[in-house]
């Protein structure tokens, strides 16, 4: 029955009830499980390699690592210090390689390539190839994301 | 009916079921209370299915990858140890619900013509339960899991002719191992789901066709008990049901979450007290009762030969009890009654 | 107490309840979880297998159980896995849980019946009832 002033009856109001708290009893479990389907996976923060591998090469040469679960390379500059990229293309992600004698970066999805310092100078890569910022401790060559702080 | 609706109506021709169904009535008694069982059942197999896929997304079903991804669900993967336990506590649930629906039908001899092929139906359901608890069970692959597959699937072999090949078929070799594990994998989530399914859909079919069946006193007298219409009376009064039930599984999976034992060693002792799960204990007592060897046959033999039997008469028991009203149908009453006290007391003799 | 008023309490409560299960969501979520894990150094993991460390297990393992193995991927566990809420937050974040799942299970249980009573009450009246299947004669009626 609805009372001429009244916005909706007693009975439609009562079912709103019962439907919103259903709704939010099906949130409430629905939520756990929206959490549950996508791991917790996140790349490190900061990878510490043994500077002995590293310390042997050259000016120029280009040595991979383990970035988490991504390939990372790191290259001896001119002042002795090292660079750091991961090795992914910025494209549509594939594994890049290091091709010494053009001393260029190439991926072989869409023939992106990036010169020694990552950036992309021809195909399809938007944008060179993520740096990372390294730092000499003791015998360990540290490479962390820029802008982490231990 | 709006336009939407008489769109989908020319082409699939829907009404009929539609209408059907809103007409369905349910008998009021004093055993209705029995009704509500066949629902829950589902219930338990809808969280059943939900939860299976969502653990499926993780678990790795090689002997390096299973203790440790059932082990990553529970400690990485967010709310990982809530959905593990969910799925563990709602097969127990299942199960349990299953018998007691069963034994309801049976007591109150609902399989009566004919209702027969529902019965059928349904032992062929309980049957495929049975094994989803079974195949499961060794998934996790840890120490406890590895005794039970061995000792559940060396059972076969007291068959004659067939047993050893059954048990090699079960588990893809002469022992438990890799192989086993695999195919366990693939009969949990795809076999044993696609055979379900097709006998419950049979197993509703049926129901729907022959109605909803009357207690025996009651169809004698050709009496008509009250009743309710199926759609909204009894399914709001069954929503309330699964509703208690859902909020019980969810308390008790939080509180009783079963743990993860080290992985299996295919090379290690069976540790102590291993038993089966609960729904297999009586099972595993009778074998128990019977000595290694009489007459020269060996004792296991007869005693998976008295299972037979025993499931043999369980599943023809529509066709064995005939004549419900008159005395062989309280004789059976009395045999079916004798086998539930049998269970109860080789499950608690099994737990002493 | 009128109709209107227990409804209007009713509305009060479901808020209360909604916002006391979005707190229960925020809370039950353990940072521990979410919480990165120390990548050992120089493993190239291949995609697939399992990335659990068994060092990684340390912070989910019931209190009092004995530590877990040492940082190496070939240890073997030998302790079985307890799972228990490890934080106070994760403690409370499951009560707040619980006591909202039943407090909605007991408000729902009394809104259905409501239902069900006012559904019985319409079919006493032979109202909304819906014409009976044609049957042949003697067949049952369900």
């Amino acid at each position: 029955m609805r009372i001429p002033d009244s916005l909706f009856t007693r009975r439609r109001f009562l079912g709103a009830l019962i439907g919103g708290w259903l709704l939010a009893l099906a949130a409430a479990v629905l939520s756990p499980l929206r959490k549950f389907i996508i791991p917790p996976y996140r790349e490190p923060d900061e990878v510490t390699l043994p500077l002995a591998d590293y310390a042997s090469l050259g000016v120029g040469e280009v040595k991979p690592f383990a970035w988490g679960i991504k390939p990372g390379f790191l290259r001896k500059t001119a002042d002795g210090a090292y660079l750091a990229l991961v090795g992914v293309c910025t494209h549509l992600d594939c594994n890049v390689t290091w091709l010494p004698e053009r001393s260029k970066f190439f991926c072989a999805c869409h023939e992106g390539w990036y010169d020694e310092n990552g950036r992309n100078i021809a195909g399809p890569p938007p944008k060179p190839l993520r740096r990372l910022e390294t730092a000499v401790e003791a015998d360990n060559l540290v490479v962390r994301k820029p802008g982490f702080v231990r | 009916m709006s336009r939407v609706g008489a769109w989908f109506e020319k082409r699939l021709g829907t009404s009929g079921i539609i209408g059907f169904l809103s007409h369905k009535e349910v008998p009021q008694h004093e055993h209705t209370i029995w009704y509500y069982t066949g629902s829950a059942v589902l219930l338990f197999l809808a969280i059943q299915i939900v939860t299976g896929i969502m653990l499926a997304l993780y678990y790795q079903p090689t002997i390096e990858g299973a203790n440790a991804s059932v082990a990553r669900i529970m400690t990485e993967v967010p709310y990982g140890w809530a959905l593990r336990s969910v799925h563990s506590w709602s097969a127990t649930f299942m199960i349990a619900i299953v018998f007691v629906h069963m034994l309801s039908i049976a007591l109150l001899k609902s399989y009566r013509a004919p209702r027969e092929l529902t019965w059928f139906t349904g032992v062929v359901l309980l049957a495929l339960s049975l094994a989803f608890g079974f195949t499961g069970y060794l998934l996790p692959w840890d120490d406890l899991s590895l005794a039970a597959t061995k000792v559940g699937t060396d059972l076969p072999k007291a068959l004659p002719v067939v047993g050893a090949w059954v048990t090699k078929l079960m588990r893809g070799g002469e022992d438990v191992a890799g192989d086993t594990l695999t195919r366990f994998f693939i009969v949990h989530v795809c076999v044993l789901p696609l055979t379900l399914l097709a006998f419950l859909g049979g197993h509703l079919f049926l129901i729907q066709r022959h109605g909803i069946s009357l207690p025996l006193r009651a169809e004698r007298k050709n009496e008509t008990p009250p009743s309710l219409p199926f759609w909204p009376n009894f399914v709001l009064r069954e929503g309330m049901v699964w509703l208690v039930l859902f909020a019980a599984l969810l308390t008790i999976a939080i509180f009783f979450a079963p743990s993860l034992g080290p992985a299996a060693d295919l090379l290690a002792p069976a540790p102590a007290g291993i038993k089966p799960e609960w729904y297999f204990l009586f099972l595993f007592q009778t074998l128990k009762l019977f000595p290694a060897n009489i007459l020269g046959i060996p004792g296991e033999t007869i005693g998976v030969a008295l299972i037979s039997l025993a499931a043999a008469f369980l599943f023809f028991l529509p066709l064995i009890d005939s004549r419900p009203a008159e005395k062989r149908g309280r004789v059976m009453t009395a045999v079916v009654a004798a086998f539930i006290v049998y269970a109860l007391a080789m499950s608690a003799w099994s737990l002493l | 107490m009128s109709r209107s008023r227990r409804a209007l309490i009713l509305l009060g409560v479901w808020l209360v309840g909604g916002l006391a299960a979005l707190t229960a969501g925020v809370a039950a979520q353990s940072p521990g979880t979410l919480a990165p894990r120390p990548v050992p150094k120089q493993e190239l993991r291949v995609p697939g297998t399992p990335s659990a460390n068994p060092a990684s297990q340390e912070d989910r393992l019931a209190p009092g159980s004995p530590p877990a193995s040492p940082v190496s991927k070939q240890e073997r566990r030998t302790e079985a896995l307890r799972p228990a809420p490890q934080t106070i937050r994760e403690k409370w974040g499951i009560r707040v849980f619980l006591a909202w799942l039943w407090f909605t299970t007991g408000a729902l249980l009394y809104l259905l019946r409501r239902l069900v009573r006012e559904s019985d009450r319409v079919h006493g009246l032979g109202y909304a009832t819906p014409e009976p299947t044609p049957r042949k004669k003697g067949e049952p009626r369900f």
